[in-house]
């Protein structure tokens, strides 16, 4: 099943969303062997080129490393992923306020409504 | 049509060209269907054509493979212009199903190793045990279906230096889409380059590299996927169904 | 690359003819076991279904030869057979070669056949004899070649040129079948692709027997003039040269009907 993507954004920055959230949710391990390029091209239904300028990006941002003839590993520092995943976070965080806080609530109220929020679903389980 | 459509113009510098298409004029009987085509499609890339049926996706196609002969303008393939050389380096997948009936899968198998020498034979029969198709089935027992899977792992397992598929996902149901663009993906390489023509574009278009809207006999956008998506801020697919308004 | 195409333009026409060609031969097989003691019956009522026989590997040769080259180069076929990086002559004389082993096939059954039925009524009467006739003909035959070496080079002579002869008026029959079928390319037989290549065959006729009747004209009138077969030269000596005048003619027909079908598939070409 091909990966769904969103209509208004170049693909490859909505490739390299994807590939972070994998890395944060420890999908791919600090140290592990990615998959090939054209394994993973062929898992997104992507086109091989796009998946490499991806993978090329998160390179540059330290993410992955590539040994040339082994291939590609996710890096085996904790702390740049712990990053990332921070990042991403903070990145749903920001999308959440924004959504809630047009509809009217002040940020005082926000912080009250999520703290209900969890103590309730933290009850329920 | 606006002029920035007109700025975005193959995108990426590559410097060694597959297939280069200059000012091409092609009518049949006095009914002009190309009215001075130009594009190059670089080595490595997966090249979109797109546009409404009738617009003269096939009529171009079929000039690059040699089965018609343009009006006016030239087509260079690998620097050579179409003809013997050139059908050698091009895998053809037309519209139709052009396999002889009578004919056996191996009986065809055989027939593509013996005319193309970059025929993978043993990549053709794995494909076909993948698919459970028995290479003892005679054509005239297959299903339409089944033919048009047939015919494009033969083209897909020659190691052409350019594919040239028209229509290869037209009319075949989700699932079969699935398998063909699998397919053609598993079998790219870098050191050749695809042209696939279509007018059903969403799903698709996350497997190209550089898009081709031809409209009229002429090509109105020319551009690589992620940019013309930064530039308009919408899919390929939004995008044609703009620039195609009825 | 014309052995390859050659080997799969023959095979895809044996589907068809070699169960004709069974059947042919059983038939008369069938005839003699059938018939064994009343060759009257034999030869008229075998003879009734040799012939109908025949006339249906008359008809199945030529639609055959002519569905063949249509479905292969024009139809849907066509989309391979012209993508294939083989040149247009290459398919012009794979199809012409071809099609020429399937007559030469059909003419060899039809004649095997015939004798099959002809020794199987002879069977009843004297088969003995018949074959001593058959002998008989082939040994003096021999005799008389023998006897004479210039005899015989003029026999030779006039059986090859006589070979050469049928060749070239197959081929001409041929072409003119793919010449036609080729105009079916060019507007306006485009708008029925089948009807314009009938009307194209009549057209091409025109021209065709126009040339062909000066040409003999032009041979009769050689032919009374300078070859009266005389008491010095051999009688096969005027047939000689009959034969290998209409040779040239009737290549140099053959070329005149190539040129235009490999103009026609090589630049023309315009498939549905």
């Amino acid at each position: 099943m091909p990966w769904s993507f969103d209509d208004n954004l170049p693909i490859y920055l909505q490739i390299i969303q994807i590939l972070k959230c994998d890395l944060a949710r420890g999908k791919y391990l600090p140290g592990e062997k990615l998959p090939a390029v054209r394994e993973l091209a062929m898992e997104a239904g992507v086109n091989p080129n796009t998946m490499q300028k991806a993978l090329a990006e998160l390179e540059r941002d330290g993410l992955v490393k590539s040994q040339r003839t082994a291939g590609r590993f996710v890096t085996e520092d904790k702390e740049k992923i712990m990053e990332v995943a921070k990042t991403l976070a903070y990145g749903e965080i920001a999308r959440m306020i924004d959504n809630i806080s047009s509809l009217g609530y002040s940020t005082e109220e926000i912080l009250s409504l999520v703290e209900k929020y969890l103590t309730q679903s933290a009850n329920k389980q | 049509m606006n002029e920035n459509i007109e700025m975005i113009s193959g995108g990426a510098v590559v410097s060694d060209t597959v297939a280069e298409i200059k000012n091409i004029h092609k009518g049949y009987h006095q009914h002009p269907v190309l009215n001075g085509v130009s594009f190059s499609i670089p080595r490595g890339q997966i090249v979109g054509l797109l546009g409404p049926n009738g617009c003269g996706k096939s009529t171009l196609i079929k000039l690059m493979a040699g089965l018609l002969q343009p009006d006016q303008g030239e087509i260079r393939i690998n620097g050579f212009t179409p003809g013997r050389q050139t059908k050698a380096l091009i895998s053809y997948l037309p519209e139709r199903t052009y396999l002889n009936d009578w004919m056996k899968v191996q009986d065809l198998l055989h027939f593509f190793a013996d005319f193309y020498q970059d025929f993978d034979l043993e990549r053709a029969r794995q494909m076909l045990q993948n698919l459970q198709i028995d290479d003892k089935q005679k054509l005239k027992t297959m299903s339409k279906g089944t033919k048009e899977k047939v015919q494009l792992i033969l083209v897909m397992s020659r190691r052409a230096q350019l594919y040239l598929l028209d229509e290869p996902i037209g009319g075949v149901d989700p699932a079969a889409r699935d398998y063909i663009l699998s397919t053609i993906l598993k079998n790219f390489d870098e050191s050749s380059s695809i042209l696939i023509s279509t007018h059903l574009i969403h799903d698709v278009e996350t497997i190209f590299d550089q898009v081709l809207f031809l409209d009229q006999g002429k090509i109105v956008i020319n551009g690589q996927v992620d940019e013309i998506r930064e530039l308009y801020g919408k899919s390929i697919d939004g995008l044609f169904r703009e620039v195609f308004k009825c | 690359m014309l052995g390859k195409l050659l080997k799969y333009d023959i095979k895809s026409m044996a589907h068809t003819f070699v169960p004709l060609f069974i059947a042919m031969l059983g038939m008369s097989i069938l005839n003699i076991l059938f018939f064994q003691n009343e060759w009257i019956a034999a030869l008229i009522g075998g003879g009734a279904i040799m012939a109908g026989l025949l006339i249906a590997l008359l008809v199945t040769t030529i639609v055959m030869i002519i569905t063949q080259f249509y479905h292969s180069v024009l139809g849907d076929q066509g989309y391979l057979t012209n993508t294939l990086p083989v040149s247009v002559d290459t398919i012009l004389f794979s199809k012409m070669i071809s099609a020429t082993v399937w007559i030469i096939l059909s003419g060899i059954t039809a004649v095997l056949s015939g004798f099959i039925l002809l020794a199987g009524s002879a069977l009843s009467v004297d088969f003995i004899a018949f074959i001593h006739t058959v002998g008989t003909f082939f040994s003096q035959l021999a005799a008389l070649l023998a006897s004479d070496l210039t005899q015989t080079f003029w026999f030779v002579l006039t059986m090859v040129l006589g070979i050469l002869l049928i060749l070239a008026s197959i081929a001409n029959e041929l072409l003119h079948f793919y010449c036609a079928m080729a105009c079916s390319q060019l507007y306006p037989f485009t708008k029925n692709r089948v009807v314009g290549s009938v009307i194209a065959y009549l057209l091409i006729s025109i021209p065709l027997s126009v040339v062909s009747a000066f040409i003999m004209a032009g041979i009769a009138a050689l032919d009374t003039f300078s070859t009266l077969p005389t008491s010095e030269t051999n009688p096969l000596s005027g047939l000689c040269l009959m034969f290998f005048l209409f040779l040239v003619s009737t290549m140099l027909l053959n070329v005149l009907l190539y040129l235009p079908s490999r103009y026609i598939l090589k630049n023309k070409l315009n498939l549905e």
